[in-house]
């Protein structure tokens, strides 16, 4: 009975033992796979130098003329995508007495550009770039360019310009004055 | 009396069989005044280098906020396991593309950027063992490249010494793809492809 009894434990014993050693347990695996995702959608921007004087040649009353040149960056949407690029008078002339594109001295007086520039770089299909002799406002968006569907520009951007002219009315009393033109772009 | 002795007896059986199974699987001391040695065995147990993955996510989506053409931006953190052998044993982890965005979509693409400089880089951070990639590197759809390196030799994963303090081990992968004016729009994916090896 007792070597019966025994037997019996060191047969458990021995099955305890060989049971408590660990198996390799697999948890993971020594490769895996993520999946990557990006929605690529319309996209806009632009930046412009932060000032342009305007400058009369001669002295017989010559218009004032000066340059705004910017740099836009645009992706429409591939389909049905659109875009634009407008300026709008934010802050008129000022102090009184010279310029207003709200309110001109004389009539006829005006602030207008004319604008040109490059095509957008990786597709410009229906890409409007030049729009001329522009009458800026203080009310209303103008247009300087407008975009069509998956017009893409380059990654380093694309250039565009206003060539601006001022009438030299003699009405404006001397001195320095100054106003703001907001440039907007959009894509869709 | 003599159902008590049976009795006796009996309970005295079942005391001994409790305390042989107690004995048996250690958990009562036995003096024994005379052992017969029946057989010994020596048993082997080859804990080899190994390395798993052990878990990250299965799908990570880029985003960007903003408007100027900055990059598209994501993050993620794999979970892993190591042991390497003591003196000389060393491991890594890397990661490839295993399949690129649709190129010819006109989106991004790994292999032949769209512009000179577009590409899917990442930076690593907050490796728990080994080191974390150095620099920003750009993944390849050639060629693996590091995550983590220099995992040292007799390093392994778990609670305490020896091993590291943390388990499972982690690292951050930060990603970066160019927003290039030139992709068309619309929804691109890749599929990375990350190895852990330890030897």
């Amino acid at each position: 009975m007792l070597k019966k009894l025994t037997m019996t434990s060191i047969a458990l014993a021995m099955a305890v033992a060989f049971t408590s050693f660990p198996a390799k347990a697999q948890l993971g695996n020594g490769t895996g796979t993520t999946s990557l995702s990006v929605t690529v959608g319309a996209e806009a921007g632009l930046t412009v130098a932060a000032t342009s004087t305007l400058a009369s040649v001669g002295t017989n009353f010559a218009n004032y003329t000066s340059s705004t040149a910017l740099t836009y960056y645009v992706r429409t949407s591939k389909t049905s995508g659109t875009g634009s690029i407008t300026a709008k008078v934010t802050t008129d002339f000022s102090p009184a007495g010279g310029p207003s594109v709200a309110t001109p001295p004389t009539t006829g007086d005006a602030l207008t550009y004319t604008s040109s520039g490059t095509m957008p770089g990786n597709n410009s299909t229906g890409a409007v770039m030049a729009f001329a002799g522009i009458a800026a406002s203080t009310s209303a968006q103008t247009n300087v360019a407008t975009f069509a569907a998956d017009n893409r520009s380059l990654i380093t951007g694309n250039s565009e310009s206003l060539a601006w002219t001022l009438t030299n009315d003699p009405k404006y009393q001397t001195g320095a004055y100054s106003a703001t033109v907001t440039f907007t772009i959009s894509a869709a | 009396m003599s159902n008590a002795r049976s009795l006796f007896f009996h309970l005295c059986g079942r005391r001994l069989s409790w305390i042989a199974a107690l004995v048996a699987v250690g958990l009562v001391p036995m003096n024994v005044h005379a052992q017969t040695t029946l057989g010994t065995q020596t048993l082997n147990l080859d804990a080899e280098a190994d390395g798993l993955l052990y878990g990250f996510p299965g799908s990570l989506t880029l985003s960007k906020s903003g408007s100027l053409f900055n990059s598209y931006t994501g993050s993620m953190t794999i979970q892993y396991k190591v042991r390497t052998t003591a003196s000389i044993g060393t491991g890594s982890i890397t990661a490839k593309a295993s399949s690129d965005f649709t190129c010819a979509s006109k989106g991004p693409c790994i292999a032949t950027p769209p512009s000179t400089g577009d590409a899917l880089s990442y930076t690593c951070t907050g490796a728990t063992i080994g080191s974390n990639c150095s620099g920003t590197l750009n993944i390849s759809t050639t060629v693996a490249t590091n995550i983590v390196t220099a995992i040292p030799a007799a390093a392994c994963t778990g609670g305490g010494a020896p091993c590291s303090t943390v388990t499972p081990n982690t690292v951050t992968v930060n990603f970066s793809l160019t927003d290039d004016a030139k992709y068309q729009t619309g929804s691109y994916s890749a599929t990375l492809i990350f190895t852990i090896s330890a030897t």
